[in-house]
């Protein structure tokens, strides 16, 4: 019995390892071929769609100025531009700081969220914008990035040179990534998830996860699905399912690339994090019963790759786990030899290897500090995430037996964050 | 001329080696003891007459006749004699002559007794159920056609049905009479002494003896084992241990591989190491069995059961008392059979077999001590093998044994040596692994795999290094 439990548990934990290994090399090849047909696409640019940027900003006096400074640097023709600051129900200054920004720049300008929008989330607060828009591409930023100067350039070079992209996907950086330990780790994390899931998956399968934020969608497309999803969590995974259900895909293009902030406290680590988590069991949930009727099989394959995610890779660790920790104290017969300690040197050096070519991709990152933060962050740092995900799906099963409406929660922001992105 | 001297060096070697020769025979006929004549329905030994030779040649050399073929000439070197009547026939004048002038020690057995002159005035009698020869019961009645003995025979042992006690063993002379062979029950373990006594014949004392710890597999703890191990060990008796190495779980439709249970496979290692024999019991194919446990380092010189691949094999039954060759194979008769620790003394029939066995010549005392006993019972055991002096424990592991199969060849020297060949190939062992542990060796797989994608990290990782080192030279060569 014990022996059956543990090999579940080895198939379930191993076949997410070798996925991710698969997709680390397509995003390693996606690398080293992504830049070379930027000289022919920049020849389609001589005339640019009208973009809209959608920046919702709830509370974000602290960040919104210089996302804000950034988007007036932006190369793009100003009158195709309108950048959007919608103004969500804030408390704060920030609708002051961006109005300031409007009077100063002709293409920027903010709109209040109205009853019964108002205050509702990011969801409610994107669709405001679209009704209020008329760009033929919208972009979105979170109001505390500061994208590169060539950024919604890159994003829209995308979609112009692939017809059935009906979004472009850029690179996001960690912009406090030296603050915190913890910031840290989530620089490498992001780092990594980019390459891997986004570089690996557009390489092997054409297929990207929208991010929520540094991306760039057809007006058209967005109208036809009714815009954002107000009760997900996370409207950007939703989005992508239901993008991909109309025979579009979704493009990475790393050159884009936006500067943001992230949690420097574990609280608000956590209180983020959940969100995700939450979100994400949300949409496999919500897609599960259509898994076998949506018209894209690549999206089905995604939608399955969540589901093992958030759901059975966690239970084969939790398996695992318990397993090993029971049979410390107790002979539960368990016979498997050896090769469980050499899968699980293995697993740790195929972690250390995943994560120092995508380090090695980005410039300045594969460093000595880095490299021990990258030891130290798979005993500490990504064990969290195995108690996070349990209590996000206790957090959902409690939401879908009581029918508890979902509170959105807004990510605290920090301040003292360099201009990078801007510069 | 030359070929005149030639002719006469040619009779002379002829004559010289026709002397050798007959000297010879004499001095090999002058070796035969008994003569073992039997008259059965098909004039070819039957279980019964088997049975006798085996008894017999505890004691000496035998050869064995058909009742039609015996003459006086052909008795004459012979010491002793057994007729042993399985049928009634009339026996041929040849026969019945050459038998009556037999001259040593002789024993008749059965009803055709009465066409011999030693028995000519006997009467027969009616036919009877016999419950009981002596103080041995028959398990079930036997018939038998009782004879009357005239007066000047002296009654040796009685035989009785229910009601009635009949004379069934006589003695007059060196004629002997024993009105049947009933070869079952109890009577197994009187007959070698009665015949032997009967025939005069010199009584062996020594009883070769051996123990085997049994029902060794995955299943077995081996704390309990190290345990009895160390007791025999402490006392100095030799032990030989008989291991499943796969076990077959009917009910669950599962194999219990040995390396399943790691401590008792390291202990067992370990034991092998240390020059204990060990046993092959196979639950599955003998050759697979073998192999397994061949693999992994432990040698099993002697089979439980028939096998063609060993050349000792130890059997169960409780015909077999003897140590025995059949067909170049030595088997090893496991007379005494098992401690059951259900019974309230469970040493109590134990000691009754050995008793039983002591009462028959030279037979082999095997006794089996299951591993899953604690070692409570093995003092009892070793001070009662201890009081009989003509129990003689031999080691396994001192006795020449080989074992071949079409990828091991064993050869076990009888100073303990054990020379060891192995012939498979690297798919062989891969299938025998695969078949073992399937899981296990996908699992391998897997890390080969993974351990070439690790590489090819590193080294993409260090590539991307070198090409950044590149650019940033570049850089500084182009910005001065």
């Amino acid at each position: 019995m014990a022996n059956t439990l543990f090999f579940i548990s080895l198939f379930l934990i191993w076949i997410m390892l070798l996925y991710h290994m698969f997709l680390m090399e397509g995003g390693y090849l996606h690398f080293r071929s992504f830049e070379k047909p930027i000289d022919d696409w920049s020849k389609k640019m001589d005339k640019v769609p009208s973009v809209s940027v959608f920046i919702p900003a709830h509370n974000e006096a602290i960040v919104i100025e210089q996302t804000l400074r950034a988007m007036s640097r932006l190369y793009y023709p100003k009158d195709q531009l309108e950048v959007i600051v919608i103004n969500d129900n804030s408390s704060d200054e920030t609708g002051e700081i961006a109005l300031k920004y409007a009077e100063k720049f002709s293409f920027i300008r903010v709109i209040e969220t109205v009853e019964p929008n108002k205050g509702k989330g990011k969801s409610s607060a994107l669709n405001s914008a679209l009704a209020d828009s008329t760009g033929d591409i919208v972009v979105v930023y979170d109001a505390d990035n500061t994208p590169e100067r060539m950024a919604v350039w890159y994003l829209v070079m995308g979609l112009m040179n692939d017809p059935k992209a009906a979004a472009t996907v850029g690179k996001f950086r960690v912009i406090n990534a030296a603050e915190t330990w913890l910031t840290r780790f989530i620089n490498i994390e992001t780092i990594c998830f980019q390459w891997m899931a986004q570089g690996g998956r557009w390489k092997w399968f054409k297929v990207a996860t929208i991010p929520g934020t540094n991306f760039a969608i057809r007006r058209s497309v967005l109208e036809r699905l009714g815009g954002w999803d107000v009760k997900a969590l996370a409207e950007d995974t939703e989005l992508t399912i239901r993008v991909y259900n109309l025979g579009y895909h979704i493009r990475f293009f790393p050159k884009a690339i936006t500067w943001e902030q992230e949690p420097e406290t574990l609280k608000v680590w956590w209180k983020q994090r959940t969100r995700w988590a939450r979100g994400n069991q949300y949409v496999v949930l919500k897609f599960l019963s259509q898994f076998f009727t949506l018209k894209r099989k690549s999206i089905i394959f995604d939608l399955f790759y969540f589901f093992f995610t958030y759901f059975l890779f966690f239970f084969g660790v939790i398996l695992s786990n318990a397993l090993f920790i029971i049979n410390l104290f107790y002979d539960i017969g368990l016979t498997v030899g050896d090769i469980a300690l050499v899968l699980w040197v293995l697993a740790f050096l195929l972690f250390l290897g995943e994560v120092m070519i995508t380090l090695s991709i980005e410039k300045t990152e594969m460093n000595r500090k880095n490299f021990f933060y990258v030891i130290l962050m798979y005993f500490t740092y990504s064990q969290m995430w195995i108690v996070l995900v349990v209590w996000s799906l206790l957090l959902e099963i409690k939401r879908m037996f009581t029918g508890q409406e979902v509170q959105w929660y807004k990510t605290e922001r920090f301040s003292k964050q360099s201009d990078k992105g801007a510069e | 001329m030359r070929s005149k001297y030639s002719f006469w060096l040619a009779i002379g070697l002829l004559c010289f080696y026709t002397f050798v020769k007959s000297e010879t025979v004499h001095a090999a006929e002058a070796e035969k003891d008994i003569a073992l004549i039997f008259a059965t329905s098909t004039q070819q030994p039957n279980n019964d007459v088997r049975a006798l030779q085996e008894i017999l040649q505890v004691y000496t050399s035998v050869d064995v006749f058909s009742i039609e073929e015996v003459n006086q000439q052909m008795l004459q070197p012979y010491k002793r004699m057994v007729v042993l009547n399985t049928y009634p026939t009339n026996i041929p004048q040849n026969a019945s002559s050459a038998v009556d002038q037999f001259q040593g020690p002789a024993v008749m057995i059965g009803e055709n007794a009465l066409q011999f002159s030693p028995f000519s005035k006997w009467q027969v009698g009616p036919i009877v159920e016999l419950r009981a020869i002596g103080e041995e019961g028959l398990n079930s009645p036997v018939q038998w056609k009782s004879v009357k003995p005239s007066v000047d025979y002296e009654v040796v042992k009685m035989a009785s049905s229910l009601n009635q006690s009949y004379p069934f063993i006589m003695k007059k002379h060196n004629w002997s009479y024993i009105g049947d062979f009933i070869n079952s029950d109890t009577m197994q373990y009187q007959w070698p002494a009665i015949i032997g006594e009967l025939l005069q014949l010199p009584k062996p004392q020594i009883h070769p003896a051996f123990i085997v710890l049994t029902d060794i597999n995955m299943k077995t703890d081996v704390q309990t084992l190290q345990e009895v191990v160390m007791e025999f060990s402490e006392k100095r008796i030799p032990i030989a241990l008989e291991v499943t190495p796969i076990l077959l779980d009917e009910s669950e439709n599962k194999s219990y591989y040995l390396h399943d249970n790691k401590k008792l496979l390291s202990y067992l290692q370990k034991l092998q190491k240390e020059g204990y024999p060990f046993i092959l019991s196979s639950a599955i194919s003998t050759e697979k069995s073998l192999n397994y446990l061949v693999l992994r380092k432990i040698i099993p010189t002697i089979n439980r059961g028939d096998s063609s691949l060993f050349k000792g094999n130890i059997q169960q039954g409780d015909q077999q008392l003897y140590l025995s060759q059949l067909e170049h194979h030595t088997i090893y008769p496991m007379t005494v059979g098992t401690i059951v620790d259900r019974d309230i003394y469970p040493l109590y029939p134990v000691k009754q077999k050995i008793d039983l066995l002591l009462k028959v010549p030279r037979s082999v005392i095997g006794i089996q001590y299951p591993a899953y006993l604690n070692a409570t019972y093995v003092k009892g055991l070793v001070d009662y093998l201890s009081e009989h002096p003509q129990i003689e424990l031999f080691n396994f592991r001192q006795t020449k044994q080989q074992v071949k199969s079409e990828n091991i060849s064993i050869v076990q020297h009888e100073n303990g040596e054990q020379t060891i060949h192995l012939s498979f190939s690297k798919i062989e062992r891969l299938k025998i692994l695969f078949d073992e542990r399937p899981f296990e060796l996908i699992l391998w797989v897997l890390v080969l795999i993974v351990s070439m994608f690790v590489t090819l990290f590193f080294i993409s990782t260090l590539r991307l290094r070198i090409t950044l080192r590149k650019r940033l030279f570049e850089e500084r060569k182009t910005n001065g």
